[in-house]
């Protein structure tokens, strides 16, 4: 089942705007980070961990997972298909892994252990993980999967069967040939 | 002698048509397409990034939370500790 063409605008708008703030969040997060381990004045570390947990709890998780649902919309609802072409199926492969690494970095958060340069090392993996898929998205890289060749060519199969017997039955305007006539 | 020339001509205007991206058909695998260039460089990236995260996940990290536990880098407790932790050694 496909969108309409406008659906699909609206569903892909949604899915860019959540995903670029996803990883314009993960870039706020790693500023905090940073400042919270190589600056001296207490008043600033002091206020960057309740900052820090309060953008993973209320942007960045929120985010992960509807970058992944506004995602999934976006390509079962439209010919891409999730398992059709290489990059879409990349991108989301990106999405869950960034997503299992959120949740256990989130899990080390609440013992405290969490806040120290571990939250660098994550917030910069994941920025990579999220600038790499919003390459992917913007060049599309060609390459299409098994799974999507072998629909491709079970649907131009279907459409040439179909083509074949239209053209082969009689058109109605056209006289039906006589039973003696041969 | 013309048709010679009329057979050079029309092969000259499909060679031309064919190598007109804008006139050429879209080619049809008649196999299963195979992975990818870029995907297979992701993947051997993915995959070094992966080992290099475990080869500092069981020696350099375990090293440094003992430095930083037993009040390592010159003996000075560093900040951040002291702020999470409330002062306390760990």
């Amino acid at each position: 089942m496909n969108m309409t063409p406008r659906l699909r605008k609206v569903a892909l708008t949604v899915h860019v705007v959540i995903s670029v703030g996803w990883l314009g969040a993960v870039a706020g997060f790693l500023a905090l980070a940073i400042a919270s381990l190589v600056s001296s004045d207490s008043a600033t570390v002091r206020a960057a961990y309740p900052a820090m947990e309060l953008t993973v709890w209320w942007v960045i998780v929120p985010f992960a997972f509807a970058s992944l649902l506004t995602g999934l919309v976006s390509s079962l609802f439209t010919p891409w298909g999730l398992f059709r072409y290489w990059w879409v199926l990349v991108k989301f492969l990106i999405n869950i892994f960034a997503i299992i690494v959120l949740l256990e970095y989130v899990r080390s958060l609440n013992s405290m252990a969490g806040m120290s340069g571990e939250s660098i090392g994550h917030a910069s993996g994941a920025l990579l993980f999220l600038l790499v898929a919003t390459t992917l998205s913007v060049y599309k890289p060609r390459g299409m999967t098994r799974y999507g060749w072998r629909k491709q060519h079970e649907q131009r199969t279907a459409t040439a069967v179909v083509d074949a017997t239209t053209s082969a039955q009689p058109r109605p305007s056209e006289p039906s040939p006589l039973p003696g006539s041969r | 002698m013309k048709k010679s020339l009329l057979q050079d001509a029309t092969k000259q205007g499909m060679q031309r048509a064919d190598s007109n991206s804008a006139t050429r058909v879209r080619q049809v695998h008649s196999s299963p397409p195979s992975i990818p260039r870029w995907v297979k460089v992701l993947a051997i990236i993915a995959l070094v990034l992966f080992l290099l995260f475990m080869i500092l996940r069981f020696t350099v990290i375990p090293y440094i939370h003992s430095l930083s536990g037993h009040a390592g880098f010159g003996g000075q407790t560093p900040l951040t500790s002291v702020i999470v932790y409330g002062g306390h050694q760990v």
